[in-house]
């Protein structure tokens, strides 16, 4: 394993462990929403911040599971493809992705500068704190989908 | 003017066939669309991120981390046992255990492929150690998993609430009868392949104090469908707070009654959980941007138009809206289709007088017959897997139970008190 793969396992599982914070946090925020309301403590904003988390908990793991190939995905008929175009195959559909998290991170940091004075209801939390994590997310793509695409080239060349 | 959105379908289809993740097979046509159109280069992520910025939809991740919480806990094995007490003896003993198991169980998680993942393991394994094959035992797993996503707590019946703008609430109980009529359909098919294929079954009927044993250990568990409805009913708490309660109280009952808890359980589950998460809220994301450029290309409109051409008749629009659901199925994983062809059947069908909430369970279950259907079929992958059997012999093994959904999903289509009964006592 290259020292290229390993900052991408460790990033991974960093995402991992991010993601899964993230879960926690929804969890005990949507808990005391809960008593809060019931026994009428008036806590607002939690559900803002819950719901920030979950964007975050998604963009973390995009990334995560793209490295570990653990997205859902058809391959009944990619199964039957010949070997020697499964390299093609291959660069043909990191391409597709490169575009797929290209769109989402350009978006997400035009979002950033476009809503910069932004911030949501109740909690008045930046809305650039909900790209920052899309651009995370999309950034992490990137670097795997370039430098599959660096492996793949290296590859046809041998 | 729905030309491009078609392009745009064919476009997805193509990506996905070739093994694009399906979340990118279905941003990459709504993102080149929205560039051609001449949107602002932000459209795509802004639409992304504020369809996953939703109250309802932590839901989701919730009602995951339950059954990942069951599943590395002792839960699944008592419902397992107290399941195996009271249909054990039946013919096709551990086939039936099976369908029984999968119900209680979904009716905690709401997730088909939770189910399959946690106490399909355990069916699979018993069920072959009892001397049933690997295929059927696969395949009775993928079927019995199918009923659950409409009894409540149900993941795609959330969802359906959120895209259709309808009570979440009114369609979980919706969904209630029409899995139990599935769960019967599939004990009597059951019985019947039992019989002529000489299945095992336990060789005497458990006594009244062995059931009322295992009724007791498991007890606590099959109260959280109870707490959860209850709860929801009484306003206590809203769907989404009813998954956070229900993880609350599996870890409450994990502690006390079953004292199985620490944090590596905890930690281990929440990670599990956020992958299985990641897989399906991303793809749901991608759909929305999907399925708004579909709306604006009238792609809605002309499926309306098509269809009421055919015919104005609900009997015959329910037909072809669920054939062309069966056919989506085949390649779209059940969210993923539900988030796409929502905006675009549900003005049909409502034209023709179907109740939005009925419109919900018949394309919940209608989407989920695509788990156990080639190319896709999820839950036959994940079930052939477990078993470790080539997955063509249980899409095989799949067929009778296959008919079996069918005639149900015929059932809850052209009987809607099935689903909507319910809602008059309430």
């Amino acid at each position: 394993m290259s020292r290229v793969e390993r900052a991408f396992d460790r990033a991974t599982s960093a995402l991992y462990r991010g993601s899964a914070v993230a879960l926690l946090l929804i969890l005990v925020l949507m808990l005391v929403r809960v008593v809060s309301r019931n026994l009428s403590l008036g806590i607002s904003g939690l559900q803002i911040v819950a719901q920030a988390a979950a964007v975050w908990l998604t963009f973390m793991i995009v990334g995560a599971l793209e490295w570990e190939q653990r997205h859902i995905e058809i391959d009944y008929f990619t199964d039957r493809i010949p070997e020697r175009w499964q390299p093609l195959h291959e660069i043909f559909v990191t391409l597709v992705g490169t575009y797929a998290a290209y769109v989402i991170f350009v978006g997400s940091v035009i979002a950033m500068v476009t809503f910069a004075d932004s911030t949501s209801p109740a909690v008045d939390i930046p809305i650039p704190v909900y790209y920052a994590a899309s651009t995370l997310g999309a950034g992490f793509l990137l670097s795997i989908y370039g430098y599959r695409i660096y492996t793949a080239v290296q590859e046809v060349r041998r | 003017m729905a030309v491009l959105g078609l392009i745009a379908v064919l476009l997805f289809v193509a990506l996905a066939s070739v093994r694009v993740p399906v979340w990118i097979a279905l941003l990459v046509p709504a993102a080149l669309y929205s560039a051609l159109s001449g949107q602002p280069l932000l459209f795509p992520a802004v639409n992304m991120v504020r369809e996953l910025d939703s109250f309802t939809l932590l839901a989701i991740p919730l009602f995951i981390y339950v059954g990942s919480l069951m599943n590395h806990g002792e839960i699944t094995e008592k419902i397992f046992e107290f399941a195996d007490d009271v249909v054990g003896h039946y013919d096709g003993g551990l086939a039936q255990v099976n369908i029984l198991t999968s119900l209680i169980f979904s009716g905690i998680s709401g997730s088909a492929l939770a189910d399959i993942g946690g106490v399909g393991r355990v069916l699979i394994d018993s069920m072959k150690d009892a001397g049933y094959d690997g295929d059927f035992s696969a395949a009775i797993t993928s079927a019995s998993a199918t009923a659950g996503p409409i009894f409540p707590p149900s993941i795609p019946l959330i969802l359906y609430g959120i895209i259709a703008e309808v009570s979440v609430v009114s369609l979980l109980l919706a969904g209630a009868l029409p899995a139990l009529l599935t769960v019967a359909f599939l004990m009597l098919g059951t019985a019947v392949i039992a019989k002529t294929r000489g299945l095992p079954s336990n060789s005497e009927r458990a006594s009244l104090r062995k059931i009322g044993s295992s009724f007791a250990k498991a007890f606590p568990a099959l109260l959280t469908p109870v707490i959860l409805i209850a709860g929801m009913l009484g306003g206590l708490f809203s769907p989404t707070e009813a998954a956070a309660v229900t993880v609350f109280y599996i870890l409450l009952i994990n502690t006390v009654v079953y004292r199985f808890l620490n944090l590596r359980y905890i930690w281990n589950a929440a990670t599990e959980t956020v992958e299985t998460t990641g897989t399906i809220v991303i793809i749901l994301g991608a759909a929305s941007v999907f399925s708004y450029m579909l709306s604006v290309e009238g792609v809605d409109r002309l499926f309306e138009t098509t269809v009421l051409s055919l015919s104005t008749n609900p009997i015959i629009v329910l037909i072809l809206v669920n054939l062309v659901l069966l056919f989506i199925g085949l390649f779209l994983d059940p969210i993923a289709a539900l988030v796409m062809m929502t905006p675009i059947v549900l003005p049909t069908l409502t034209e023709v007088g179907v109740d939005p909430i009925h419109a919900g369970v018949i394309m919940v279950f209608n989407l989920m017959l695509g788990l156990l259907t080639p190319p896709l079929g999820l839950s036959v992958y994940l079930s052939a897997d477990i078993a470790d059997v080539p997955v063509w012999d249980v899409f095989r093994e799949t067929r009778d139970y296959y008919v079996i959904l069918a005639i149900a999903l015929l059932v809850i289509t052209y009987y809607p008190p099935l689903s909507l009964g319910i809602l008059e006592y309430l």
